[in-house]
């Protein structure tokens, strides 16, 4: 299934560093970066978009272990454990909040995001 | 060898540099980054592409979110324009040659610059591509022939990708930050009605070719910083209505068509610093009620047409910093309600004709004619008008600054009667 993932601003760091703990490396850190969304308040937000086993929400639930990769702890654990409690999950669009990191499922990710309230940031004019 | 013999690897011959990559190859598919685990299924997601040209000029996504992944029916590698795509390392030196791309939507060559370093393969920053797969892609440095150009896009047409754009409405974004691209195709736009930011920030095109836009309705921004552009072809407009910002800041522009705009209604920003345009043709503006920033720092322009601004409401900074124009033709204001800076910082404007504002439906003119150059007849005739006009409720302001004083005959008494229904009047001489 695709899973499209907004993260507002302030989570960003936090989130990478679950990025890293759910996905397979060092680069996933890279995972939400520039903040081309805006939600109707204004709220800028990073977003992701990939496909995921079905397996996926519940490991992103459960309890987070340091990747066996991260031999020198690279990861922050606490902040990939404060962007797991700030994450929502589901099966429908929901609206984006500035103070979670929302996972919605949808096979169209542009449709996903306008139906969770976003639009890309407007050219500056 | 497909498609009658013909194979695109063979314009590497000579150790020609660029890359070649075949989505209908899933020899040259891996879903890891570092080439291991190879793609066998649809669905499965690419994060190594291999490079068919023998240049190993390989294509790669590290992180896991931002890969594309691989469909069947035909093959093809999927983006789903929010963040994914794969960086290729482009060797020093860069690329100046062409590009063959090969959609899901339309295949179309085009010439490039790429300058080394990491080059997006897919989305642009993730984001912005002329379709929503890649079939194949062929950049290399050094121009091809029409020939070999037009036989590459056969060659992946006949592997599935889609041979013309004809069939797409909405082309909103399609080579927004597409800096590389030197020319751009003639491609089939016929069906096109949304051009919102298409060619957004499309710097290094210094041409651009008559396609067919006579369906098109939104030009958002359709060709904002494309600053390269030195001319503009006679598109057809005619059914555009929405013209905000759409050649902002295209600073190469010298000369612009006489196109039409005769179902226009926005033109906010739409030539704003277009700063080499030295002059602007007669278009048909009868339908727009917004002139904000539309010529703002044109400051080459040394003349400005007579215009229908019949339907305009708001001037606001429209001819702002237009420093070489010297004088300005009896527009119809009689709609009008802000003309706030409109005419602002215009250094060179000496000369208003009377009677412009004898019919305005509002009377903001803060700044509107600050560090002008205006005569005294000129001021005259502006003071003399804004009596005319009879506005003596709601925004009642004046401004100028620069140029000669109100005549003690004709200026200053306007001014009195002005001022006696509630305006406040700044002219130069402190009367």
């Amino acid at each position: 299934m695709r899973l499209t993932i907004v993260c507002p601003d302030a989570l960003r760091d936090d989130a990478n560093q679950l990025a890293m703990v759910l996905g397979y490396g060092p680069a996933d850190a890279e995972t939400y970066v520039a903040l081309n969304w805006q939600d109707a308040g204004g709220n800028l937000y990073a977003c992701a978009s990939l496909t995921v086993p079905d397996t996926f929400t519940t490991a992103a639930q459960s309890g987070l272990q340091r990747p066996a990769w991260d031999t020198d702890n690279h990861v922050n654990m606490a902040g990939a454990n404060r962007a797991q409690a700030a994450l929502v999950f589901s099966l429908t669009p929901v609206t984006a909040m500035p103070d979670k990191l929302t996972a919605c499922v949808g096979d169209d990710a542009l449709a996903t995001l306008a139906a969770m309230g976003l639009t890309q940031v407007e050219v500056d004019v | 060898m497909r498609s009658g013999g013909f194979s695109p690897a063979s314009l590497f011959a000579g150790d020609q540099e660029g890359l070649l990559l075949e989505a209908f190859d899933i020899d040259t598919l891996f879903q890891v980054s570092d080439g291991t685990t190879p793609a066998t299924v649809a669905t499965n997601p690419i994060g190594y592409f291999g490079d068919n040209s023998g240049n190993g000029n390989h294509a790669a996504q590290a992180t896991t979110a931002a890969r594309l992944i691989y469909r069947t029916g035909p093959a093809r590698a999927t983006l789903n324009k929010v963040d994914d795509r794969l960086l290729v390392t482009v060797p020093t030196g860069g690329f100046t040659g062409t590009m063959v791309l090969a959609t899901d939507q339309g295949t179309a060559s085009y010439g490039v610059t790429i300058p080394a370093g990491d080059y997006d393969i897919g989305g642009r920053g993730g984001l912005y591509f002329p379709g929503n797969a890649i079939v194949g892609q062929l950049i290399r440095d050094g121009a091809l022939s029409a020939g070999d150009a037009a036989a590459t896009e056969a060659y992946f047409v006949g592997e599935g990708a889609t041979a013309s754009y004809g069939a797409v409405t909405d082309f909103s974004n399609f080579w927004r930050d597409w800096s590389e691209l030197t020319s751009f195709p003639l491609i089939d736009t016929s069906a096109g009605t949304n051009f919102r930011q298409t060619w957004y920030n499309c710097t290094s095109l210094t041409s651009f070719p008559l396609i067919d836009t006579s369906a098109g309705t939104n030009f958002f921004a359709a060709w904002y910083n494309c600053t390269s552009l030195t001319s503009f072809p006679l598109i057809d407009t005619s059914a555009g209505t929405n013209f905000f910002a759409a050649w902002y800041n295209c600073t190469g522009l010298t000369s612009f068509p006489l196109i039409d705009t005769s179902s226009g209604t926005t033109f906010n920003s739409a030539w704003f610093n277009c700063s080499s345009l030295t002059s602007f043709p007669l278009i048909d503006t009868s339908s727009v009620t917004t002139f904000r920033l539309a010529w703002y720092k044109c400051f080459s322009l040394t003349s400005f047409p007579l215009i229908d601004t019949s339907a305009g409401t708001n001037f606001r900074q429209a001819w702002y910093n237009c420093t070489s124009l010297t004088s300005f033709p009896l527009i119809d204001t009689s709609a009008g309600t802000n003309f706030r800076q409109a005419w602002y910082n215009c250094t060179g404007l000496t000369t208003i004709p009377a009677g412009l504002f004898d019919n305005i439906s509002g009377g903001d003119f803060t700044s509107a004619f600050a560090n002008t150059a205006l005569t005294e007849t000129s001021i005259d005739n502006i003071l003399v008008s804004l009596v005319a006009s009879g506005i003596a409720t709601g925004t009642r302001v004046f401004d100028q600054s620069g140029g000669s004083a109100p005549s003690a005959g004709t200026g200053q008494p306007a001014i009195d009667t002005l001022r006696s229904r509630g305006w406040t009047v700044t002219v130069t001489g402190g009367y």
